[in-house]
């Protein structure tokens, strides 16, 4: 399938998608074939349910939001998203390298993609209610509603330096200061 | 070991006999020492920063360790074969002698890194290959062992190319097993500690129980002990610690901690004992050449390893971490264990072998252990970040392991970490869990670990707001904004208070309380002649807000004090130590009281009928509720202090001028007796009596009605009291602050002036009495006197405690002495609430209004 895929991949295209996302021609094709597997319908371009049709992404907790970031390009939603389109997505999670160039991949463009996890109306800004969304998606019914709010309230409250009671995207970059979100956020792809 | 090395000589010197001189024995060292040792490593393991790592641990731990043995037996062979030794040395005793030398020591290692706090990844690299190779040590050591005594009895030609082939396999059958042992005993703990909670005495035992017997039982069958108690801790941990009592956890660790931390110790003095004997042979060419081949393998291993390993991994080990790793590695206890199990009669070589690898030890522990920690700091390897994590760093790290495990499904990785953490998560709640846990439905792993950060955390912000508002005290701020935020401050207070217990509570206000004189005082300074009392009287501090509170609340739950019939003569009022002679001014307020104190009794009889009515009507509350009601309480009571001058005027209108001398009897008491149940009958009437401010309105005396029934409700929870509550021995010692904070205050204030000295004499409780009685004749003013008259007669008790006290206790009353620092905030606290009240009283009276307006 590697071969052939590959083969439907015009040399041009690699090229074009090499210089934008950093990303080497043998992942390139490595990741075409991944998308070409994922398209059921064979019509070059991926819905969002070929995505939720992996299976594992259908236990994982954020799996909507996730593939919702996919189809969020350049600030619209578009039905269906084409392999370019694909791996600018993916781009965000390469390595940073430290002596070459970074496209797509800095640390700020990853946290972007963290950030974007929790601002769902796209107001720069993560409310409460946004917030308390994500929790509960990831812990799920396990922990009771009101300490979730109570959760909730405290990090806000942590993170909020200008008191409007919501996590802007600065706010957000400040509290992960210390964590390695260059590594954390990072997928070897395999060449 | 130089504890060992001492004692050692003094047998030497002493003349013990040889065979006596060998402490350390395999029996003795493999079933005691060792255990507790890899114990203790496997149930601490960060779990997650090792099977991050996992796999570069494990090409670290088996292919570094067998290429140590291999490259150093092989180098000490030839040398030995080109004569630089100047004895024989057959290849199968330089290998079984390498593969002894070749393991990194997790003793060593781990009492090395923990102190010089390397990064997280380096640490587990190091620490993780420590814990794995010595499975592979002793493998290959037995291996070799095995091989040693077939030729010895055979000779070497007996050896079958089989038998290379059965030892590889072996090695595969001996660790894999190992470790599939120790992860099925792990299990069987974590499930029989879901039944242990009936047993809390024996709930540690029967966790290192089965740790050792998951040991044991390795070792029955051959296999790996090391890697079945290490796989043992990794597995139960996570259960155990769910399932056991918080005690029996504290214990677990402590004593896990503590017997292999004496563990390493006696293995080290043993060591140092072996140093001094007869038997070495001290053989400098192999000793030397050890070293070097040690020092130079393990760079060489490491280095190819890495270059190996950073194809794979997302964090790329640079020069310096590799420098770091190939330098730590210690040797330590365990070869030189393992070397003294050497039997003599087949390894010829056992005493310059045993003398060598002592010198290796010493050589690495002291020397490279020792260097390393300034290493680190020189090469400026990245330290590790310490401190919690906050709760954003969790809730967005928890976050990026799902996008990320999500992302790679849809990248197609066929093994990643974060998908196969995600598997494990699921399966581990939707199955595991379930069967392990005695309260599986709890909530997950990590979303525990978020929550108990956040509680964690709630409470640390308890505290600094207590200590925050205590440098928080602006002077001149106008009384609403003052009095608003500590309001603020302690609604927030006691809103993540609740969430602990009051033990806690306790011991962190214990804490806390120490500070508090020392920040006041200042302010006062600041302060200068502007001295305004209304301001002073909200000064206290969120802390000694608090404190007062919890002082309340523990009185409320505390054991009703036999009653004893007390009486107070006027005597007794006297002797009561006072800082200044008494004033004028004092001795007319005294008088004022008396006259009160009259007209007080007659009103609470009537008061009394009305309570009785009123709490029978009263449903019961629940701890909980009961202590956020006695905050609100508390906060109205403030507010009505000092908020409501209009109220306070009236009270102080009611007549003093009636001279009539009743006796010193502080029937007051009597009347806190009622106040409760006062406050909430009255209630409403304040509200109506004073002009409501939006401060007022906002104060929470709704919730009034629950107060009468806390005493009842909250004595259930007297357990939960730390002991010191009773303790009596607290008070001789106690000093009230109350001095030297008012002496502050009268020095600021005019000489002429008379209130400063009123001020000081707050301290005795005929003052209090005053406002008390005076304000608890009016009507609206009740509810404020009832929570007055608590602390103050608590003060007084507190500071009478030996004297006798007149007529039954009322509802803040207690037996027991309060503690110094309750007590001290109290006085605190209290004493401005006095001034404010002889303030408005005498801003009434003319005669005493100059005073008020220059104060």
């Amino acid at each position: 399938m590697g071969n052939k895929s590959s083969l439907m991949l015009q040399n041009e295209e690699i090229i074009a998608i090499q210089t934008e996302t950093g990303f080497s021609p043998s992942q390139i094709e490595r990741l075409y074939s991944r998308f070409t597997s994922l398209d059921k319908g064979d019509n070059g371009s991926l819905s969002r349910e070929d995505f939720l049709r992996i299976p594992e992404l259908a236990i994982n907790p954020l799996g909507d939001r996730i593939v919702q970031a996919f189809f969020a390009q350049n600030d619209g939603y578009e039905e269906r998203i084409n392999f370019r389109q694909f791996m600018r997505v993916l781009s965000r999670f390469r390595p940073i390298k430290k002596n070459r160039e970074n496209k797509l991949n800095s640390r700020e463009d990853k946290l972007r993609f963290a950030f974007k996890m929790y601002d769902l109306d796209d107001d720069q800004k993560i409310s409460r209610e946004e917030l308390l969304a994500v929790l509960h998606m990831m812990v799920g019914s396990n922990i009771s509603t009101e300490q979730l709010s109570n959760i909730a309230d405290r990090t806000i409250m942590e993170a909020d330096k200008d008191g409007d009671q919501c996590i802007t995207f600065e706010e957000f970059c400040t509290t992960l200061e210390r964590t390695d979100v260059e590594e954390k956020m990072s997928i070897r792809f395999l060449h | 070991m130089i504890l060992g090395v001492i004692i050692g000589l003094i047998m030497f010197f002493a003349g013990i006999p040889d065979d006596k001189l060998q402490p350390l024995t395999p029996t003795l060292f493999f079933l005691y020492m060792l255990p507790p040792i890899v114990m203790d490593a496997g149930y601490h393991m960060p779990n997650r920063l090792f099977f991050d790592n996992l796999i570069s641990i494990l090409l670290y731990a088996v292919i570094g360790t067998v290429w140590n043995a291999l490259a150093i037996g092989l180098s000490l062979y030839y040398c030995a074969k080109l004569g630089i030794f100047g004895e024989p040395l057959p290849l199968l005793d330089t290998l079984l002698f390498s593969s002894t030398v070749s393991a990194v020591d997790p003793v060593a290692v781990l009492a090395i890194f923990e102190e010089i706090h390397v990064n997280e990844v380096l640490y587990i690299l190091v620490f993780g290959e420590s814990l794995l190779n010595d499975a592979v040590t002793v493998v290959l050591y037995h291996m070799f062992e095995g091989y040693a005594e077939m030729a010895y009895e055979d000779g070497i030609e007996s050896i079958l190319p089989i038998d290379y082939f059965a030892g590889f396999a072996s090695f595969f059958v001996i660790s894999l097993g190992g470790t599939a042992m120790g992860v099925i005993w792990g299990f069987l703990a974590a499930f029989v500690s879901r039944f242990t909670h009936h047993v809390k005495i024996i709930e540690p035992i029967f966790v290192f129980v089965m740790a050792y017997l998951s040991y044991l039982s390795a070792e029955m069958f051959h296999l790996s002990g090391i890697l079945s108690l290490t796989f043992c801790g990794i597995t139960m941990k996570n259960y155990v610690e769910e399932n056991i009592t918080q005690k029996s956890h504290t214990t677990l660790k402590y004593a896990m901690k503590m017997l292999a931390n004496s563990s390493e110790a006696i293995i080290f003095v043993f060591l140092g004992v072996c140093t001094v004997n007869d038997n070495h042979k001290w053989n400098t060419p192999f000793v030397v050449l050890t070293i070097v081949f040690c020092l130079v393998y393990r760079a060489i291993g490491v280095i190819m390893l890495t270059s190996l390993a950073n194809r794979f991994r997302l964090h790329r080990l640079n020069r310096v971490e590799q420098f770091i790793m190939a330098y730590g590695g210690l040797r330590g206890a365990v070869a030189f264990a393992l070397i003294l199990v050497i039997n003599g009669q087949i390894i010829h070589a056992r005493e310059m072998m045993v003398t060598t690898i002592i010198a290796v030890v010493y050589f690495t522990v002291f020397l490279q252990g020792m260097t390393v920690g300034s290493l680190v700091k020189l090469l400026n390897v990245p330290r590790a970040n310490k401190g919690e994590l906050t709760m954003n760093e969790r809730i967005h790290t928890r976050l990026m392991d799902h996008v990320m495990a999500g992302l790679e499904d849809i990248s197609g990785m066929m093994i990643g970490n974060y998908k196969l953490r995600d598997k494990f998560r699921h399966f581990n709640n939707n199955y595991l869990r379930v069967w392990l846990l005695r309260d599986s439905n709890e909530m997950g792993n990590s979303s525990r670990k978020i929550f108990e950060t956040c509680s964690k955390l709630n409470l640390q912000e308890a505290l600094n707001i207590v200590n925050k508002q205590n440098l928080y005290l602006n002077p001149n701020s106008n009384s609403n904004n003052n009095f608003l935020s500590p309001n603020k401050g302690l609604s927030a207070l006691f809103r993540t208070y609740t969430q602990t217990n009051l033990a806690n509570l306790a011991a962190d206000t214990d804490v806390s309380a120490d500070t508090s004189p020392s920040t006041v005082i200042p302010v006062d300074h600041n302060n200068g002649f502007n001295f305004d009392i209304g301001n002073l009287a909200y000064n206290p501090s969120n802390k000694d807000l608090a404190d007062a509170e919890i002082h309340h609340i523990l009185n409320d739950a505390m054991f009703k004090p036999i009653k004893k019939v007390r009486r107070y003569s006027r005597s007794d009022v006297l002797e009561a130590p006072a800082p200044h002679p008494p004033f004028q001014h004092q001795i007319r307020m005294q008088i004022r009281h008396l006259v009160s104190q009259q007209q007080h009794k007659h009103h609470k009889r009537k008061l009394k009928k009305l309570n009785k009515s009123d709490s029978n009507s009263m449903t019961p509350t629940s701890p909980p509720n009961g202590f956020l009601s006695v905050n609100n309480d508390f906060q109205f009571n403030k507010s009505d202090n000092y908020l409501k001058p209009d109220s306070v005027f009236r009270s102080a209108d009611c007549p003093h001028t009636d001279s009539e001398d009743g006796g010193i009897e502080f029937i007051a008491r009597k009347a806190s007796l009622d106040s409760s149940a006062k406050q909430s009958s009255d209630a409403s009437k304040t509200t109506t009596t004073t002009a409501t401010t939006a401060t007022e309105s906002t104060l929470p005396w709704r919730r009034e009605p629950s107060n009468p029934d806390l005493s009842s409700a909250q004595v259930i929870r007297q357990e939960e009291f730390p002991p010191w509550i009773d303790n009596k021995d607290y008070l001789p010692q106690y000093a009230s602050p109350t001095n030297t904070y008012l002496g502050k205050l009268s020095d600021q204030t005019r000489p002429d002036q008379c209130e400063p000295s009123l001020m000081s004499t707050t301290r005795t409780p005929t003052v209090y009495e005053i406002f008390t009685i005076d304000e608890s004749r009016e009507n609206g003013d009740r509810s404020n006197s009832a929570s007055s008259q608590g602390s103050s007669q608590t003060n007084k008790e507190a500071k009478r405690d030996a004297q006798p006290e007149g007529v039954t206790r009322g509802r803040f009353h207690c037996t027991t002495a309060s503690t110094p620092d309750t007590d001290s905030q109290r006085d605190k606290q209290l004493s401005p609430t006095v001034a404010v009240n002889l303030g408005f009283e005498s801003d009434d009276d003319t005669d005493d209004k100059d005073v008020i307006y220059k104060l």
